[in-house]
């Protein structure tokens, strides 16, 4: 929850003072077999409705504590023992309990005793938790089954405290399939009629002192119209009262809850102060028996979990003062910094070492989409997110991890870090099967292309087409990509037509548009060398053949409609929508190639592109299928333009002289006359 | 005399007031004023639900930002031309109503864009053009669509750039709203002075806009229309094979907008009007390159000797529209070129049949679009030719009814003596250059002629020799290898052969 980093950003501020000041002052050891202490500060600020003597305290714990907090104690200024409960403890290396603190003021907080027994747990009433389990699938239409499936699903993702019981995502594990719990204690200000009300996504419950207000079985439960009630009433007393609130999402879930007092005019929302508040604390940094150790803690900064992205920030901050630190994130990364900013990818439990000073100290941190902070604008936000890691050590950061440093360094046009980041997954074995991630890294390749980088985009084809168990459909699709660069941007003739021949044989049974565009570039490069007939039979049997039939359809407007939209995309300086529109042409009517109409077009997008080289060979190509193409006259003018950009004068003034000569009545001779000038 | 007193003035002038407002609500019901269509729908109310109403909003959602390129803007299919004033009047309920001359169908193009784009599977777009900044180009936008129920006229510079637009590859539909005569009238004049050499006519029943998407060959007029429900009458002109402007002289307009038929309004209506509405688009769509196909210049002319040989080809002008494809017979003497080696005058010359050179080719080439007719002297020029061994080829160019009855009628004049017999497929002219024993034809013969797949060409004997040969299907299209949609050809590589197997066995007999 956001409100962590406050506490902890505080406690980081005060904590060298007061360990300086006031640890020094209360030196003496309340038990020797609990090995580490820390010291807290109760602060009279309440998070929450008060009055309360309850505090709340959150602390790294070195990996020191026992797995269920056994050996947590807070003695108060006296070296009494006070009250506490444990709300997370054990699933990472940071706890967070509650303890009776009457007397505010100052607190020593003890643990690192193995042998240890849990002190005698005495209710505490106050503050909110959030509890979040994997959920099994099984119906949640009503309490009995959510129940048996909270029971089927034990493991727990996260807990800690939460301000309230709304949320718009889990953020304490999997954004979809999970099922939260809240529990906490609210303070009923009237006897009276309290009503109470849900809302949420998937199934959803409402209980006061364990007995069951109210529920909504979500849009998709069978008979939503029988429990759909929402909301329910129930007589309450002035004082404190158990709340228990479970959502249970098998998509995504969010959630709400409010509730009317008495004398309220509607339904309002519960927040923090719906619930008995807890005070907040300061730390110090740890203390041993045996002398000082290295100490650190992390604090969330912010994350693009609004933005659907499990990616989030965390500041580490050394809680001593060490004049050398070395960071090492757990995901392959390091820092020297003494308090270093760091992005993780991916959620998960990652081990986070520091060496200050050569003194070292592991601790295991569960890093979690928390609630980000939505101030940042998303632009800043993905800016900073991609300056840092579009220089990440790739070795140990998994496909998802390395799909999201790419797609974070494209959005903020770091492509050299996206680059990187892409590749780096195609090397880890990443085989594109879904859309979104086919779509990146046909990006790269686009991005490697474009660039000139061409052996690169080769290699991420041959890295997905050779890969094991790849589904032929994706082989067949890869490997035509790279007969396409091999072809229309290197001008390899036969290493293509190599590649299209292993395609067509090999996927022969093969559905797939890309083996279709396989056969068409065999009758296209057959035209190129001046086979016509061999051109013409490919391009034909292509046309004709059975099994693209259907995604083709049987419609004759084709050309029609193809050179239309051409004409627009080009209007509106769409340079890749013209470039489809040409692609998907050639792909539902072959024979158009014969007219060599669709190659000349490509000259023209590459002319508007500025690409001259390419313009040529393309322009050059069109008129290769018919030399007395109607479009003879345009492709020897562009040509003309293209090789005067490219200061090629002598060219130029040959195609002019050519146009003039032997297309003497087209309106472009006037035009070429005037360039010859 | 007693001059009239004021009181009385003040009343004899609401007396006019009055008079000229019946004028007015009599134009309504009329023919004359007043926008179509039906007003604006209401705002639907929204239903309040017992139960289903949660009390509490959700919180925000997590919405997934990745970079997804935009998709381009749908291209733009129709742009409705903006001319003439703005009139305003005051119903009969009280409510006000305004409306342009060119807008009296307000929805008419976005509905019929709905259902053509629905029913095509295409994603196309309509606009208003305002003239003044319109850039004339057929890239921008095919088709103009001019709408109305005034008459209208254009001045010099206008006309110009009308006839540009539609030579450079552009269409213009022209919607007489209400069957106006006034308006389709002045289409007739002004396209008679835009583009004189194509004359707006009737169109056949087997032109491609009547099945083009769906079978039309009934459709239902309204009552004032005082027709028998039959064929839809629309006029066109055509330039090259491709009609580029439309008249509608019975309203289509009344029922794309909201199949709601005006009262007194001549009109074809309801669905029938909608069908053919997307049937005039999939024609525009798929005749669009071809538009600016033929706009092109085809500069064959060379200056290499090596290609002029003592062959001379030429081709026939007559009265009907006699050059719809201009390239097609020169592409076919490049491919013959190629393929054969043979020397030919590379090159086309085009000749009227009461030349007296007519003598000095040996080979004639006619084609033609719709119906033609022969003089008396050109009749017998042709038969002085065919008698003295010159030899005739002829196409229905689109495969068109029209020129197929007008040929042969005109051929039983020309040798009255002899008839166009199919020729057997072991006649020399399938084996002289090519072995042709099957033929590939477009889905149009396909679907009309079943299992349709051997060369079928017919020939005149005069004489001993055969001197006329005629393809009924289209052959000359297919040789520019420029399909036409939805009409009856031979598929291009077969035309090519055919042609290329047709000179060949001219030069051999």
């Amino acid at each position: 929850m956001w409100s962590k980093s406050h506490i902890l950003v505080a406690a980081l501020l005060a904590s060298c003072a007061l360990s300086a000041s006031v640890a020094a002052s209360d030196a003496t050891w309340w038990d020797a077999a609990w090995r580490y202490r820390r010291h807290i500060t109760v602060i009279d600020t309440i998070r929450g409705s008060g009055p309360t003597t309850v505090a709340m305290v959150e602390f790294p714990t070195l990996g020191k504590v026992n797995p269920d907090g056994s050996d947590i104690r807070v003695i108060d200024g006296e070296g009494k023992e006070v009250a506490i409960r444990i709300i997370s403890v054990g699933l990472e290396d940071r706890a967070c309990i509650l303890f009776d603190a009457p007397k505010h003021g100052h607190y020593q907080l003890y643990f690192g005793n193995t042998n240890a027994k849990a002190a005698p747990s005495k209710p505490i009433e106050a503050g909110l938790t959030l509890e979040s389990r994997e959920f099994v699938e099984a119906p949640v239409d009503n309490w009995a089954q959510t129940q048996q499936v909270m029971l089927k699903s034990p493991k727990v993702t996260g807990r800690w405290w939460s301000p309230s019981p709304t949320m718009s995502f889990n953020p304490l594990g999997p954004m979809d399939h999970a099922i939260c719990n809240f529990i906490g204690y609210i303070r009923a200000p009237a006897d009276g009629t309290y009503t109470f009300a849900t809302n949420s996504v998937d199934a959803s419950f409402v209980f006061i002192n364990d007995k069951p207000v109210a529920e909504w079985p979500g849009w998709h439960g069978p008979g939503g119209g029988e429990h759909a009630t929402h909301q329910g009433k129930l007589e309450l007393r002035a004082g404190v009262h158990r709340f228990q609130f479970v959502t249970a999402f098998r998509g995504w879930g969010a959630c709400t809850v409010g509730w009317q007092r008495p004398g309220d005019p509607t339904i309002i929302h519960m927040n923090q102060d719906s619930f008995v508040g807890t005070l907040v604390t300061k730390i110090g940094a740890v203390e041993s028996v045996s002398g000082s150790e290295a100490d650190f803690q992390w604090v969330y900064d912010d994350d693009l979990a609004m933005e659907g992205r499990r990616v989030t920030a965390v500041k580490f901050e050394s809680m001593t003062a060490p004049k050398a630190c070395k960071w090492d994130f757990g995901d392959g990364n390091t820092s020297s910094d003494i308090a270093p900013l760091h992005i993780y990818l991916e959620p998960g439990l990652y081990t986070v070492s520091l060496d200050a000073d050569g003194k070292k100290i592991e601790q295991k941190a569960l890093i979690q989409p928390e609630r980000g902070q939505l101030g940042r604008p998303y632009e800043k936000r993905i800016s900073t997110y991609a300056d840092m890691v579009k220089n990440y050590e790739t070795k140990q950061l998994s496909v998802n991890a390395l799909m999201e440093m790419g797609q974070i360094c494209h959005e903020a046009q770091r492509f050299d870090g996206a680059i990187r980041g892409f590749r780096a997954a195609v090397d880890k074995g990443l085989i594109p099967r879904d859309g979104e991630q086919a779509r990146w890294i046909i990006r790269l390749y686009e991005m490697y292309r474009d660039s000139g980088r061409f052996d690169d985009a080769i290699a991420v084809c041959d890295a997905i087409s050779g890969a094991k168990d790849v589904p032929p459909q994706l082989a067949a699709q890869w490997m035509v990509l790279k007969a396409e660069v091999l072809y229309d941007y290197q001008n390899k003739i036969d290493a293509a037509e190599t590649v299209y021949k292993t395609v067509m044989k090999t996927f022969k049974a093969e559905n797939s548009d890309y083996v279709r565009l396989a056969y068409i570039r065999m009758g296209e490069l057959a035209l190129v060398r001046g086979d016509v007939k061999a051109a013409r039979k490919i391009l034909e049997d292509t046309e004709r053949s059975e099994m693209w039939k259907k995604r083709v359809g049987d419609f004759e407007f084709v050309n029609g409609s193809h050179e239309l939209n051409f004409e627009e995309f080009m209007r509106q300086n769409d340079f890749d929508a013209a470039m489809k529109e040409i692609e998907s042409w050639e792909w539902e009517k072959p024979t158009i190639q014969l007219t060599g109409v669709t190659r000349h077009l490509r000259g023209r997008v590459h002319l508007a592109q500025k690409q001259y080289d390419m313009a040529i060979r393309e322009l050059d190509r069109g008129m290769a299928a018919d030399k007395y193409a109607p479009f003879a006259a345009e492709a020897l003018f562009w040509k003309g333009q293209a090789f005067d950009e490219l200061k090629q004068h002598d060219k130029a003034v040959e195609c002019f002289k050519k146009l003039v000569d032997e297309h003497g009545t087209s309106n472009l001779a006037a035009k070429a006359k005037e360039k010859l000038k | 005399m007693k001059t009239i007193s004021a009181p009385c003035r003040a009343l004899f002038a609401v007396a006019l007031l009055l008079a000229s407002g019946c004028a007015l609500a009599a134009d309504l019901g009329g023919n004359d004023d007043g926008p179509c269509g039906l007003l604006p729908e209401a705002k639907p109310q929204r239903i309040k639900g017992g139960e289903g109403v949660p009390p509490l909003p959700l919180p925000a959602t997590p919405l997934r930002r990745t970079e997804r390129k935009r998709e381009p803007a749908a291209p733009t299919l129709i742009g409705k031309l903006m001319w003439g004033g703005y009139y305003s009047k005051v119903m009969p309920d009280g409510q006000k109503m305004g409306w342009y001359d060119w807008n009296t169908d307000p929805a008419d193009l976005n509905r019929l864009m709905k259902f053509a784009n629905a029913k095509l599977n295409v994603r196309y777009r309509n606009v208003n053009i305002d003239p003044k900044n319109f850039s004339w180009d057929p890239a921008e936008v095919p088709v103009i669509y001019i709408q109305g129920r005034r008459g209208l006229s254009f001045n010099d510079e206008e006309r110009k750039k009308l006839r540009e637009f539609v030579l450079r590859g552009g269409f213009i539909w022209c919607d007489s709203c209400h069957g106006s005569e006034d308006f389709a009238n002045s289409i007739r004049t002004e396209m008679k002075a835009i583009l004189p050499d194509h004359p707006l006519q009737l169109l056949a029943p087997d032109h491609p806009v009547f099945r083009s998407s769906f079978e039309i060959d009934h459709v239902k007029y309204s009552p004032a229309a005082h027709r028998l429900d039959g064929l839809p009458t629309l006029e066109g002109a055509n330039v090259g094979c491709r009609t580029a402007v439309f008249l509608f002289p019975y309203d289509l307009s009344c029922a794309w907008d909201s199949y709601h038929v005006p009262e007194g309004g001549r009109c074809i209506v309801g669905e029938d009007a909608m069908n053919l509405g997307i049937n005039l688009t999939a024609y525009t769509i798929a005749y669009y390159n071809l538009g600016r196909y033929l706009a092109q210049r085809h500069a064959f002319d060379t200056k290499d000797d090596s290609l002029k040989g003592d062959f001379v080809f030429a081709q026939v002008k007559t009265n009907g529209l006699w050059d719809p494809a201009p390239s097609a017979f020169t592409a076919l003497l490049k491919n013959t070129i190629e393929t054969t080696n043979t020397k030919v005058n590379f090159g086309r010359k085009e000749v009227l049949l009461t030349d007296p050179a007519l003598m000095n080719y040996p080979f004639l080439y006619l084609t033609g679009h719709e119906d033609f007719s022969l003089t008396v002297d050109e009749v017998a020029g042709l038969k002085k030719f065919l008698e003295h061994g010159g030899m005739l080829l002829a196409d229905s160019c689109c495969g068109n009814l029209g020129f197929d009855k007008a040929f042969r009628r005109e051929m039983k004049r020309v040798v009255p003596t002899s008839d166009l017999k199919e020729l057997p497929l072991d006649h020399p002219v399938y084996s002289s250059f090519y072995k042709i024993d099957k033929v590939a034809y477009s889905t149009q013969v396909r679907a009309s002629f079943k299992d349709m797949n051997a060369p079928y060409l017919e020939g005149l004997q005069v004489g001993d020799d055969m001197r006329v040969i005629y393809s009924r299907f289209d052959l000359g299209c297919g040789w520019e290898q420029q399909e036409r949609p939805y009409t009856f050809a031979i598929m291009p590589d077969d035309a090519l052969k055919l042609g290329t197997n047709i000179i060949m066995y001219t030069i051999t007999h």
